[in-house]
């Protein structure tokens, strides 16, 4: 203390003295005190300052919310919002129109708790009354059982939930599920193929993509067109149930990048209940059956014979006579009997003469563009279910005579098909895909014939439909051309069965830029009185493939041509190039 | 001053916890709304999913040919129906008459156009007809050798209304109406 006054000391302040107003008198304080309250104060400082900073802090950042970020909430509105929103458990496939052709829906699952249920049999009625296809002697007695778990149905439909609902049976609960739903029912059954009851692809496109559709989002988008597939299975049924046949397949394929619009196979049948349908039903025959195409096989043994240059247009054998090889003859169905030349003898469907053409050519000819166009070898395709064809082992010269003309040789349609693609778009082998492709998206393609020779089979082609067996294709404005192929089939006993047969028409439109593929095959046709006793591909398939360009023409947006144009060519007036020599035929 | 400003600290205080309250409540609401609208986006979305089935279903070739069979009697389309732009008769611009330029500009209400003062519909020379003309065959017995003066004597001496375009007599109907009027 230095001052003379007493300091006015409170006695019940703790520590030193309150230093307010009057600053008249000072009070310090030495030694350790000093130190203490000295300590004391720096730490109420930093203290204070700490604080001060945070509170600081805390106002900057509001003024930061509140002022200067005007966009947050929208920002915490999505991060609070569920990522990627609702999807099934399965993704969807969808035609190439974006048609749903199988989506998993959400459905109740109906299971018993037996131990909970009062009356078991009681219960059972009165499910019974509900649903009568659910409840049979094994759901009786299963609910009749100790156990605490019984699946009663899966898959219910809203008003069966709300009628089990309703019941109010204690004991039976609902749980939320998801169940496959194909919308077209048979219409794509072996396309699509369908799944077990747990959601597993077992068949079809549901097989082959199966972990990309369990755990996509994005649903797969088929190559295949509704409509396309709509009429297609229409005409194909209508021609197997005027010939009584037991089945058939037929393709309609883009010739330039192979997409796959139409695979029917019949008879088809419920993707639901795949167990209830006979395997014979779930067979596919468009790609996993092999068949004998007959004659159809010719346009390929003349493009190699062709192709090769053994031999051309302007060459003509003697189809009067039998073919005789060791202890087959082989003859003409309805021959002309006469000299031929190649168009004559390709129209005609001589195969006398295909043999004669084929010889020359050779085995090896014949068996190099065999393998060129895909036909020895399994069609490649994105179905699990694929067929591979049925070459003869060893390969003898007799096979190279039969299967000029198409028998000796089995092949699936979609190795046909393709091969065929190849054949009349200008000689490129593509592959077949059952996958919309990308708009721009080049296919792989593989040369096979040369444009020349693939522009003198469509001219060959169009004089199968103008002139010769085809003549019941020939849908008018569209400019169809191709090839009739019969075969009979063989006979279990050893030999060829004269009564059955496979009756096939591949075809393509228009003639002069071919765009469509489309094949038709029956199986096992019978004769009629309207096709005059013939039960021939003539009379059966190349009917419905004319019906079936006919209304694919219009769909597909390909522009007809009035009939005037359509120049119908003579055989005798193949254009000059084509004949090899320079005549004026115009 | 000190309490004033003291007091004025804790109305400060209270109101901004008010503030703050109410703030709280109504980011409570807006997250409620928010779960509530996520909710109802899934159940949209799932109903979208099914609603995108049914419209399959419902599409189904076979059901939309019955009913387009049974409704609207339409038939597959025939390549004579179709027909391109090249094969469309030829349109004024292409003999060099020019309405584009005309299309392009204002369109003005158009007047009806004024007949000039003093005109005459030009009367055309009658066609030499096989048939009899009633009213003209008794001036051409009268002035059978001038051909000429035949025209301009039916012309000009026409009481008989004529015909602007073929320059023969129009029926008499109207004044035979009135005549029996």
């Amino acid at each position: 203390m230095r001052r003379d006054e007493a300091p006015k000391i409170r006695p019940d302040t703790p520590c030193g003295i309150d230093l307010g107003q009057p600053k008249t008198w000072v009070v310090e304080l030495e030694g350790s005190r000093k130190v203490a309250l000295e300590t004391g104060r720096t730490r109420l400082i930093v203290a204070g300052l700490v604080f001060a900073l945070a509170f600081l802090m805390v106002g900057l950042r509001l003024v930061d919310l509140s002022l200067l970020q005007g966009d947050v909430a929208p920002r915490v509105a999505g991060a609070a919002s569920p990522g990627g929103g609702w999807h099934a458990g399965r993704a969807a496939i969808l035609d190439r129109n974006g048609e749903v052709l199988a989506s998993n829906l959400p459905t109740m699952a109906l299971y018993a708790n037996p131990r909970q249920l009062r009356d078991p049999i009681e219960a059972a009625d009165r499910l019974a009354e509900v649903m009568p296809d659910a409840v049979g002697d094994r759901l009786r007695s299963d609910l009749a059982s100790d156990r605490s778990f019984v699946w009663v149905k899966r898959c219910l439909s809203p008003r069966e939930s709300a009628a089990v609902n309703r019941l109010g049976i204690p004991g039976l609960h609902l749980q939320r599920d998801e169940c496959r739903f194909h919308p077209h029912g048979s219409l794509l059954a072996h396309v699509v193929g369908f799944t077990d009851i747990d959601n597993r692809g077992i068949a079809g496109m549901e097989g082959a993509f199966d972990t990309w559709l369990a755990g996509g989002e994005t649903p797969l988008q088929l190559s295949v067109d509704l409509r396309v597939q709509h009429l297609l299975t229409e005409e194909l049924q209508a021609a197997i149930d005027e010939f009584s046949g037991v089945g058939g397949a037929a393709v309609v394929m883009d010739v330039q990048n192979g997409e796959l619009l139409g695979l029917v196979s019949l008879p088809s049948f419920d993707p639901r209940m795949p167990g209830r349908a006979p395997a014979e039903h779930r067979f596919n025959r468009a790609t996993l059956g092999v068949y004998e195409v007959g004659s159809v096989l010719k346009s390929f043994s003349t493009a190699a014979a062709l192709d090769s240059g053994a031999v051309t247009l302007d060459d003509g054998w003697d189809t009067s006579t039998p073919i005789r090889v060791s202890r087959f003859t082989i003859n003409d169905f309805r021959g002309k009997n006469r000299w031929m030349n190649v168009p004559e003898i390709f129209q005609h469907s001589s195969n006398i003469g295909t043999v004669h053409m084929t010889l020359r050519a050779g085995t090896e000819t014949l068996r190099h563009y065999l393998e060129r166009f895909g036909l020895l070898s399994p069609a490649q395709l994105e179905l699990p279910e694929r067929g591979r064809p049925m070459l003869p082992n060893p390969w003898r010269e007799i096979n190279t005579m039969t299967i000029s003309y198409g028998h000796g040789i089995a092949l699936t349609p979609l190795q046909v098909a393709r091969a065929y693609a190849a054949l009349v778009n200008g000689g490129e082998l593509v592959q077949p895909t059952l996958i919309k492709r990308l708009p721009g998206e080049q296919a792989p393609r593989e040369r096979v014939i040369s444009e020349r020779t693939s522009e003198q089979m469509r001219w060959l082609l169009r004089l199968v439909v103008t002139g010769g067996s085809g003549r019941n294709a020939d849908a008018e404005g569209y400019g169809v051309i191709g090839k009739t192929g019969t075969a009979n089939k063989l006979s279990p006993r050893g030999g060829y069965d004269l009564d059955k047969r496979v009756a096939s028409f591949a075809g393509a439109f228009p003639m002069e830029d071919p765009r469509y593929l489309v094949f038709l095959m029956v199986d096992e046709p019978k004769p009629t009185a309207s096709s005059y006793g013939f039960a021939t591909a003539g009379w059966v398939a190349a009917p419905a493939v004319g019906r079936v360009v006919s209304r694919l023409g219009p769909l597909l947006g390909v522009t007809p041509r009035a009939a005037g144009e359509d120049q119908r060519p003579d055989p005798l007036l193949v254009p000059a190039r084509l004949r090899g020599r320079e005549v004026a035929t115009r | 001053m000190s309490r004033l400003l003291f007091l004025l600290f804790v109305i400060a205080a209270a109101g901004v916890a008010g503030l703050l309250f109410q703030v709280k409540y109504e980011v409570q609401d807006l997250e409620r709304e928010l779960t509530q609208i996520n909710r109802q986006i899934l159940a949209d979305q799932e109903a979208v999913h099914v609603l995108q089935a049914e419209w399959s279903y419902l599409n189904q070739p076979a059901r939309i040919a019955e009913l387009s069979r049974r409704h609207l009697g339409l038939g597959p389309m025939q390549p004579e129906q179709v027909a391109a732009i090249a094969i469309l008769p030829p349109r004024p611009e292409d003999f060099g008459h020019a309405q584009a330029a005309l299309a392009e500009a204002e369109p003005e209400p158009r007047r009806r156009p004024e007949t000039p003062v003093g005109w005459q519909p030009r009367r055309l020379q009658p066609a030499p007809s096989p048939l009899p003309l009633e009213p003209a065959a008794p001036t051409r017995q009268a002035s059978a050798p001038a051909m000429e003066e035949e025209v301009t004597g039916l012309a000009v001496a026409s009481d008989v209304p004529l015909n602007p375009v073929t320059g023969r007599p129009l029926p008499v109907a109207a004044t035979l109406g009135e005549g029996q009027r």
